[in-house]
């Protein structure tokens, strides 16, 4: 499974532009889709982390965190920019984290970073086995604003 | 299948809710999710649009979400952030492909003609297996509270 560093290192262009989509209000903000018991589906928006080489999120008890318990798929795909359509999207498996140590790195990244928590929440870790950056043209640069430019990357 | 308009007869404070969110104009973005070949999710951004109460989107042929939908047909649809709003909802439901044809042209009209032109926008009527619209008190705060609006109304998980 490969990590957030792995992008990074494979795809800096696709890692750069996700990161700063996920972050452009501060905390980071994302849709989480997940894979319900009867393999229907659920999205909701949840606060991303990326730090120490992977990309976190720190899940209250809910619906979403019994799939990622139970079955741990997921895609991620950010909110949108004001000027323009950018998108980011991950897919792949999400694992819960218990090494001590790594909780606490997470949760003050977490915390740094603004979002606010319920204090009951498990990590989860998202390995990547796929990613997706869509880049427009500003909405009011007259320039064509289709088609995008996509940048993709999958695990090999 | 279950429509988006027989939902809003049963619930109609929850179909309100829902669509000061959505809007249904087709200019208004909400976040598609769908099932790939493997089992795992998919998001995308789509522009729904309400029409004679129910409710479409145009999915273009040549993405992969259109292949998801012919293949599974399963989905869950979000309303696009608001930051600051503390209020959002979701649905989700089996689409079905809607012809070339009347209903077609209703849906168009109802956008303002701003989708459904080209041959390549294929158009889904999105069924309703259950709604969640989630409103939070105390937002941005570790207080935050959620209060539920849910159809059907013994919905859990």
């Amino acid at each position: 499974m490969a990590r957030w560093a792995d992008l990074e290192a494979a795809a800096p262009e696709i890692a750069g532009g996700g990161r700063k989509i996920i972050y452009q209000h501060g905390p980071g903000l994302a849709y989480l889709a997940t894979v319900r018991a009867d393999d229907g589906l659920r999205i909701h928006p949840f606060c991303p982390v990326i730090t120490g080489g992977g990309i976190y999120g720190l899940i209250n008890n809910s619906p979403k965190r019994r799939d990622l318990t139970a079955n741990g798929r997921y895609a991620i795909h950010s909110f949108p920019l004001e000027d323009r359509d950018d998108e980011f999207m991950l897919a792949g498996i999400a694992k819960r984290v218990t090494d001590p140590a790594e909780v606490i790195a997470v949760k003050k990244a977490y915390d740094e970073a603004g979002a606010t928590s319920g204090e009951d929440e498990w990590t989860f870790e998202f390995s990547i086995e796929r990613a997706l950056l869509s880049v427009y043209n500003p909405r009011d640069s007259g320039l064509p604003l289709w088609p995008p430019r996509y940048l993709s990357w999958r695990r090999r | 299948m279950t429509s988006w308009g027989e939902v809003a007869e049963q619930a109609p404070e929850l179909a309100d809710a829902c669509l000061r969110l959505l809007r249904g104009d087709g200019a208004t973005t909400a976040y598609l999710a769908t099932v790939r070949n493997d089992g795992g999710p998919r998001v995308h951004p789509v522009m729904p649009v309400v029409a004679a109460g129910n409710l479409y989107v145009f999915v273009v042929t040549m993405s992969w979400k259109y292949q998801d939908l012919l293949r599974d047909g399963r989905y869950a649809l979000h309303s696009s952030p608001s930051i600051g709003d503390a209020e959002e909802f979701y649905i989700t439901g089996p689409v079905r492909q809607v012809a070339v044809g009347e209903t077609r042209e209703m849906v168009r009209a109802a956008c303002d003609q701003q989708l459904g032109a080209h041959d390549f926008e294929a158009l889904f009527e999105l069924g309703v297996d259950r709604v969640l619209h989630t409103r939070w008190a105390n937002w941005g705060t570790r207080d935050a509270w959620p209060h539920y609006l849910k159809w059907p109304g013994d919905l859990s998980g």
